[in-house]
């Protein structure tokens, strides 16, 4: 992977990775380096923000670009030594025969053995945590292999309802809120991703992952109903390959 | 010296007015807008001629103003786009400290000239914070801007304002005196095919639709014939449509985007920008 600097504004500097970051350890690779710049540079960081192409950096006023660039190299080097990141895995619970969610039917023009054998192999497939973005609290989720890839809708929905888990291209991605949106639904989870009532908030950390677990819809209306409520959730470790 | 928790009462509550503070910094990796005042000069300066030493909580006020109650004395300023403002049916400055007693009716009028100003209290309206701000955006507040028979906290207080420090000062940015925009390449310039480059440089654009998420400039300029991905879009950047027209992401803009970035604005342009109105001509100047 390499890296160059890109200056928008004078109090912005965007780092453009290439290629783009797209693995679970990549992610976690990107992180650990916004960690370090962020300690680094806390003096004058407003913040940092990651998406697939790179990060942005914000500082609180024009930067000197000679020392900047000596911090993003000199944690570029210290990330690159880091073989070994730490992760959490969350099981999300999902609801796909929810009634908010019929898009799949749709797309495969009702044929239920196709629906079927797309919701098995999607219950099976863990993804990863790549951004947020789109809404607050709106994850984007990566490691959808290309048999799971659906286009998005030609006309997008005006409303799809809070807690829906979508799928549109390369991404899988839950709604935080009521909004517009384009996706294919494919279930509803329970889980408020953003709830301004609860202290449960943005708990999923770019490079996490998530497995699903099924559930019914009185399972589904019971976790709706319970505050503060935490997924389970385990740490793991994934190391690097040399490369 | 008398200091008691007190409030307005909001009679009208104007075409779009909602509670701004600096924004909320440090949440945008979590898909949180930035928020904060659309014009951030007329907010500072409010701030300034009212005797905050720091930007403090303020109402931003759009198109035409809200109107109201006050229960008991504060000190007010407002600064921005030009507005008839009357504090008990009495013209009032602009730029100016003013007391606003128990009883005091202040009316923020249509603006002839601009689209926004900024109404700030000696002390900061007091209203809740949501993830360390009291800017209102929708979900992250309850509401998105301020509503009819609402009550905005403020402490109220006799205590003089530091008036040696702020008057004087008036508004020296260009309302609407000016046609062009500067602007910078934006992160994906280089991406930017070179006729298209071209069309933006010789381009003219009128401001369309605008509200705090962004600004539509209509335009003439060719489509992209590939589909970017999605990425950081700061405040300021400026995406070209799928339909040749630019778009740009203001104070609630979302924190990603799906269009090309090409352009860039710096804040003193998105101050300029935030004060215009739907039918605004103007063309780019590309800073070097």
């Amino acid at each position: 992977m390499t890296y160059t600097l890109h200056f928008p504004q004078t109090d912005q500097c965007f780092v453009s990775l290439s290629p783009m970051v797209t693995s679970q350890v990549e992610i976690l690779q990107q992180q650990h380096w916004i960690g370090l710049l962020g300690k680094k540079l806390k003096a004058v960081l407003k913040e940092i923000v990651a998406e697939p192409r790179g990060f942005l950096l914000f500082f609180k006023t024009a930067y000197d670009p000679q020392k900047i660039k000596t911090a993003i190299q000199n944690t570029w080097e210290q990330t690159q030594a880091k073989k070994h990141f730490i992760y959490k895995q969350w099981e999300i619970p999902i609801d796909c025969h929810h009634s908010d969610c019929n898009d799949l039917l749709d797309f495969f023009k009702g044929d239920t053995d196709q629906v079927k054998a797309y919701w098995e192999a999607f219950l099976a497939q863990s993804l990863y945590v790549q951004f947020y973005g789109f809404l607050p609290g709106f994850v984007y989720l990566n490691g959808v292999p290309k048999a799971l890839q659906l286009p998005r809708r030609k006309e997008p929905r005006l409303t799809v309802p809070a807690g829906s888990v979508a799928v549109g291209d390369r991404y899988v991605g839950i709604y935080p809120q009521v909004s517009p949106g384009g996706w294919q639904l494919l279930g509803q989870s329970p889980i408020a991703l953003f709830d301004r009532n609860r202290s449960l908030a943005f708990f999923l950390e770019p490079g996490d992952c998530i497995q699903w677990v099924a559930i019914d819809s009185n399972t589904f209306e019971s976790l709706k109903n319970t505050t503060n409520l935490i997924p389970n959730h385990a740490d793991k470790e994934v190391v690097l390959s040399s490369s | 010296m008398p200091i008691k928790k007190s409030f307005c009462q909001v009679l009208e509550p104007g075409f779009y007015t909602s509670i701004q503070d600096e924004g909320r910094i440090g949440w945008r990796a979590k898909g949180v807008p930035l928020s904060g005042p659309m014009d951030a000069e007329s907010f500072a300066r409010a701030n300034r001629v009212v005797g905050n030493d720091t930007p403090m909580a303020a109402l931003e006020i759009t198109l035409s103003g809200p109107t109201l109650l006050f229960n008991d004395p504060v000190w007010v300023a407002v600064s921005g786009a030009e507005v008839a403002l009357t504090h008990n049916q009495k013209a009032q400055a602009l730029d100016r400290p003013f007391l606003c007693d128990l009883g005091d009716v202040l009316r923020v009028g249509k603006m002839t000239q601009g689209a926004r100003v900024y109404m700030a209290f000696l002390g900061g309206l007091q209203t809740p914070q949501y993830l360390g701000s009291a800017s209102q955006f929708y979900p992250i507040s309850p509401a998105a801007r301020v509503q009819k028979g609402e009550k905005l906290p403020f402490v109220s207080s006799l205590l003089f304002p530091k008036i040696a420090a702020s008057t004087g000062e008036t508004n020296s940015q260009s309302l609407g005196g000016r046609d062009r925009l500067k602007v910078r390449p934006g992160i994906d310039w280089e991406d930017c095919p070179k006729h298209i480059q071209k069309e933006l440089k010789n381009g003219s654009f009128a401001v369309g639709s605008n509200n705090r998420m962004g600004y539509r400039l209509e335009g003439a300029i060719s489509p992209l014939d590939f589909e970017p991905l999605s990425g950081i879009i700061p405040p300021g950047t400026i995406q070209l449509s799928f339909a040749g027209s630019l778009l740009v992401a203001m104070a609630d803009g979302q924190v990603t985007g799906g269009y090309l970035r090409v352009l860039s604005l710096d804040s003193q342009e998105m101050n300029f920008l935030a004060q215009q109105t739907t039918g605004k001509k103007l063309r780019l100047d590309f800073e070097d």
